[in-house]
């Protein structure tokens, strides 16, 4: 049997268990592990964190289904939030499988799904929803203080999905999707205004906002990763007629327009005009997006823009960074995650478990 | 070896845990072939076939009706359209493979179609002809540049049953030259869905990581989603969207073929063919896989929801001058809740043969 064989059985094995903390037998953590929400046969919701073997090494349960989870930057933490429109953010030892905090929302709003954390740790960040309006916030908590929240403003748009820290932390990018909800029910699809906004931290301000052509309106902007240098790219989902050949991705930069990037013909209707995840390898050059109901993921490269081509993943939608530069993890609602490398076509089975679905997406841990 | 404790804990508890969650018996890579087999060449092959078959012989009709446009010969013309869009209502399901190539599957049938799209394309075509000097030719270069509204089955119907269209058919002499173009656009198409089937078949045949399916079990998963998806799209797209929330909201030209007044036939040729998939197909149906899965109380109540819902749209009939009394109302009413109830027991039956038919593609963010 070879080593990944083993080692994705192993995953299979270790989750039909019962008892918790088996993966802690070796506490070694000098490589990076994964992680993501998932759900079992049974219908329970998991925080499940593996390492790049595949090995399952901690698991939680969630009293419902979550959407993002990160790693905090200093403490052995996950912070896992639920899905919009969500009740609850749980801050996790991943160590000792246990309960830091749990967090709530002020009245009369709920979590739509994604957070961030300062790189000193100290501040979280998550994208809000007035539950009557769909107006978007950003909430700051303290994490060191029990998460205390400590201000809250708009995020620039109704139905914030997504937000990122840029790398020297004074700017959070917002993907205000323009969807106004009750529960999951969409309630403007036609006159929907998405934007992707850029919020001054210390000023609490928007500093630059950049909004679509009146006929690409119904694109909600939902999902965005940045690089170094301050590029960003943002996955999008159209709400608009199902035969219409709209933009699905796109890259921007401050004070630069948006650039679309392209989608081959034979590829494009497959996507249904759906993208999942959105994120840069290691180097910050090779851009991957998920399609999970095109099954499968794209990729292209930023310099040239030059589409990479794709690799067939069924119902795959988490994506994040493998270990070297063009690699990335993927995740699949079919209980398997992959390595993958676009340059060299390298797919690699990290882990398969059929007992189980990941969620939509995958996490650095 | 890090991780050797872990492994070694883990297989310990393997034979526990497989005890414990494998109670349904597991059906092999060997069933799941035999249905993917049988539901191949017994049902979407040769429903593919009559398709083609029953689209060829319309665009003969039309032709027969344009070359001598006798009240008979259209009427034969009609007759032929209610065959070939019963044939398609037969295979309209089945939603992967060739038919969903260059987006063949809208331009087959571009529904709904909610801003009348395929009458204003129309007017325009007819308009345009009517000014122009030379007559146009409708050759495979306008196919290519057409709308998807003008390419399929509503809009042949359109051109053979709506009679603010139909009017034209004396004054306007690229009429006729339209329509044929329409239906023998239809024909290749169906017949070229029919030839590349053929190729299909290896996919259904050698299954790798890297090929289109990478078991059975997963090229089954295809076919089950198109069994048991479109029972709630039925429900919602084709009765409740074309009934309204009452008897005086009720817009039957929402519903899929008001102009040919097959609307309610269709309901009863989608419900016939999602039945014959399910257990009309020799012994290696669902109805039988469930059985041999240790689910046979399931299965037979699948059949006799099918069964009861079939009995009760067979007593419906399209609404006189498009308005439906409150009796037949009710009954349509009622429908969609066997409907609901019908959809649910499939689904809930894909659990214990570790069917998922997509975590992330059906319910995303």
């Amino acid at each position: 049997m070879r080593r990944r064989d083993f080692s994705a059985y192993l995953g299979g094995v270790l989750l039909c268990t019962a008892l918790p903390g088996i993966g802690r037998a070796s506490d070694d953590h000098s490589s990076p592990w994964y992680a993501s929400a998932s759900v079992d046969a049974q219908g329970q919701h998991w925080l499940i964190a593996f390492d790049r073997n595949g090995v399952q090494r901690m698991r939680y349960a969630l009293p419902s289904r979550a959407h993002q989870v990160i790693k905090h930057p200093i403490k052995p933490w996950l912070l896992v939030v639920a899905r919009r429109p969500g009740q609850y953010l749980l801050v996790i030892d991943m160590h000792t499988n246990s309960l830091v905090s749990k967090l709530a929302t002020r009245r009369e709003q709920h979590f739509s799904g994604h957070l961030q954390v300062s790189a000193d740790g100290r501040l979280l960040y998550t994208t809000e929803n007035s539950t009557a309006t769909s107006q978007g916030l950003i909430v700051v908590r303290d994490l060191y203080a029990q998460g205390r929240i400590i201000s809250q403003f708009s995020s620039g748009g109704i139905g914030p999905h997504q937000l990122k820290l840029m790398i020297d932390d004074d700017i959070l990018i917002v993907a205000n999707g323009g969807i106004h909800t009750r529960g999951r029910e969409k309630l403007n699809l036609t006159s929907m205004q998405p934007n992707l906004s850029y919020i001054n931290l210390s000023k609490q301000s928007i500093v630059e906002q950049v909004s679509l052509a009146p006929q690409l309106a119904q694109l909600s902007i939902r999902h965005l990763d940045v690089n170094r240098s301050g590029q960003v790219l943002i996955a999008m989902q159209y709400q608009g007629e199902r035969t219409a050949q709209v933009p699905l991705v796109a890259l921007h930069q401050r004070g630069v327009a948006l650039s679309f990037l392209q989608i081959p013909d034979a590829q494009y209707f497959s996507l249904q005009h759906y993208c999942g995840s959105a994120c840069f390898d290691t180097s910050g050059q090779i851009l991957a997006v998920s399609a999970p109901r095109g099954d499968k993921i794209l990729f292209w490269q930023l310099g040239t823009q030059q589409y990479l081509g794709q690799v067939k993943v069924r119902d795959g939608c988490g994506i994040t960074t493998a270990q070297h530069s063009g690699e990335f993890l993927i995740s699949s609602g079919r209980g398997r995650v992959y390595r993958y490398n676009p340059l060299s076509k390298q797919k690699q089975l990290v882990l398969n478990n059929p007992q189980l679905q990941w969620d939509n997406h995958l996490a650095l841990a | 070896m890090k991780s050797f404790t872990a492994i070694i804990s883990a297989l310990m508890l393997a034979g526990l845990a497989l005890s414990t969650n494998l109670s349904a018996l597991t059906l092999n890579e060997a069933r799941w072939q035999a249905f993917t087999t049988a539901a191949i060449t017994e049902h979407i092959v040769p429903r593919y076939r009559q398709l083609a078959v029953q689209s060829a012989t319309l665009s003969s009709h039309i032709d027969t009706f344009c070359s001598d446009q006798s009240a008979a010969n259209l009427a034969e013309a009609q007759q032929q359209f209610k065959q070939a869009l019963q044939a398609w209502q037969g295979i309209q399901h089945i939603q992967f493979g060739p038919v969903t190539l260059l987006m063949r599957n809208f331009s087959l049938q571009y529904w709904p179609d909610k801003k009348n799209l395929g009458g204003r394309q129309l007017n325009t075509l007819l308009k345009q002809a009517l000014a122009g000097d030379t007559e146009q030719d409708y050759n495979q270069e306008f196919f290519a540049r057409a709308s998807v509204a003008v390419k399929g089955y509503p809009a042949i119907e359109r051109m053979l049953f709506d009679q603010q269209l139909t009017s034209q058919l004396a004054s306007n002499p690229s009429y006729c030259p339209l329509l044929q173009a329409i239906s023998h656009h239809v024909g290749q198409n169906t017949q070229a869905i029919v030839n590349e089937w053929q190729q299909e078949l290896s996919h259904y045949q050698n299954y790798t990581e890297d090929s289109l399916y990478i078991s059975a079990q997963e090229a089954a998963t295809d076919i089950l989603k198109a069994l048991i998806e479109p029972i709630e799209a039925i429900s919602d797209g084709k009765i409740a969207r074309p009934l309204g929330i009452s008897l005086s909201k009720m817009r039957w030209r929402k519903s899929e073929s008001w102009r040919s007044g097959q609307s309610i036939a269709n309901l009863r040729a989608n419900l016939e063919t999602l039945h014959h998939l399910y257990s009309g197909i020799s012994t290696d149906s669902l109805y039988a896989l469930l059985v041999e899965s240790g689910e046979s109380a399931t299965a037979k109540q699948i059949e006799r929801e099918f069964l009861a819902v079939m009995a009760a749209i067979a007593t419906v009939t399209e609404p006189k001058n498009m308005q439906y009394q409150p009796a037949e109302f009710e009954q349509l009413l009622q429908i969609q809740v066997q409907l609901k109830q019908l959809s649910n027991l499939l689904l809930a039956s894909m659990k214990p043969l570790q069917i998922s038919l997509g975590f992330n593609r059906r319910d995303g963010d």
